[in-house]
């Protein structure tokens, strides 16, 4: 049914993904990969592209510039799209599988048998003290982010409305991504260009 | 039992619907309809289950998805709550594949993510200040905390590296 997505480029060379291949690729990367989404992105190329040679480089970036404009965890998006390119339905939902199955056993491992120590004193103070270094990590993503991307005066000043608005008045974040969408239609924010990480 | 399950399905769809940009973002919406309107974790677990996500492979939003989901509900709860988490990425990112061209170069969308961008990173904003908020509880937290926003800036070190030297400067410190 799949046949019209199989565009010139996708299967240069070797064999067909069976879905026990995508599976297993994703189930890897999925399992392997710390610090989330942007880190696996190059892990993925190398499966994808020059080990499996599954798809091209070019494809594979229009497979990333998708993965970033839809929303939801980046690797997540990646292993729906690439594997509906590669097998249809059945091959982005084996490849969604694979993606996820390792931090929900992990997690719910930890949960199960880990948490419960939590409150005991050593647990505490480990704790206690990689809070702040968390807080550092989501700070020091935002601020390159943000240097990235906030590259115009109406995107500044927008950023601003927004951060200003979320934390003196509480508003609810789906506002701010509803507006922000609004605005790019309305505002003059272009030249900013999508962060494309390859290219 | 069936009631409290929808509200999770749903609250993680939500999430999942509007995360744009994965990862730190989402975490802004995490904390808004888990821990401030459901009520389901305090803002202390809600920082260690993201500490524990820095530490194990996978992306937060999942990991922060199975975790809520057992604590509110068992098995069955972590798996609801993932499969709202993920939900939105099949049906809006799928049909979006049938449409790859169209939408990698279309100048509308373009416009509406330079729109989304500045909101995405307010959210982070938001997030770090949040988690901040009840993560640093006095100077020498502040002052780790210092230290390692520089080092991430200026150095190109990995995360996990900060995640280690917050748990010996727990157990040096706070012990």
């Amino acid at each position: 049914m799949d046949d019209d997505l199989r565009l010139e480029g996708f299967k240069k060379a070797g064999p067909d993904a069976s879905l026990f291949q995508l599976f297993f690729m994703f189930l890897k990367i999925g399992a392997f990969t710390f610090g989330g989404g942007v880190a696996m992105v190059p892990l993925l190329q190398a499966e994808l592209v020059e080990k499996k040679r599954w798809m091209d480089d070019h494809k594979f970036v229009d497979c990333l510039v998708l993965a970033q404009s839809v929303p939801g965890p980046i690797i997540v998006n990646l292993s729906v799209i690439s594997g509906y390119r590669l097998q249809g339905l059945k091959g982005s939902l084996c490849s969604l599988l694979g993606a996820v199955l390792p931090s929900f056993l992990l997690i719910l491992a930890v949960v199960v048998f880990l948490w419960q120590y939590r409150e005991n004193p050593l647990a505490h103070g480990v704790f206690q003290g990689i809070r702040p270094a968390v807080t550092a990590l989501i700070a020091a993503s935002a601020v390159k982010l943000g240097r990235a991307v906030l590259k115009n005066r109406p995107s500044l000043l927008l950023f601003t409305l927004f951060l200003g608005g979320l934390i003196v008045f509480n508003i609810h974040p789906l506002f701010v991504i509803i507006g922000g969408a609004l605005a790019g239609l309305f505002l003059p924010l272009q030249q900013v260009e999508a962060k494309e990480v390859k290219e | 039992m069936f009631v409290l399950l929808w509200q999770l399905f749903v609250s993680y769809l939500k999430i999942g619907f509007f995360g744009f940009g994965g990862g730190y973002t989402m975490l802004a919406l995490i904390e808004y309809e888990i821990v401030q309107v459901n009520r389901w974790l305090s803002s202390a677990e809600f920082i260690d289950i993201i500490a524990v996500a820095e530490m194990t492979p996978g992306p937060v939003a999942i990991n922060a998805a199975t975790f809520t989901g057992y604590r509110v509900a068992g098995i069955t709860g972590a798996a609801v709550a993932t499969l709202g988490v993920v939900f939105p990425s099949l049906i809006i990112a799928l049909p979006a594949t049938r449409l790859i061209s169209c939408f990698t170069h279309n100048p509308r969308l373009k416009k509406v993510l330079a729109g989304i961008h500045p909101a995405v990173i307010a959210l982070m904003g938001l997030a770090a200040v949040v988690v901040g908020k009840s993560a640093i509880v006095d100077l020498p937290g502040a002052l780790f905390a210092a230290v390692c926003f520089l080092l991430l800036l200026y150095t190109r070190l990995h995360p996990l590296l900060f995640v280690g030297a917050g748990a010996i400067f727990g157990l040096v410190y706070y012990l």
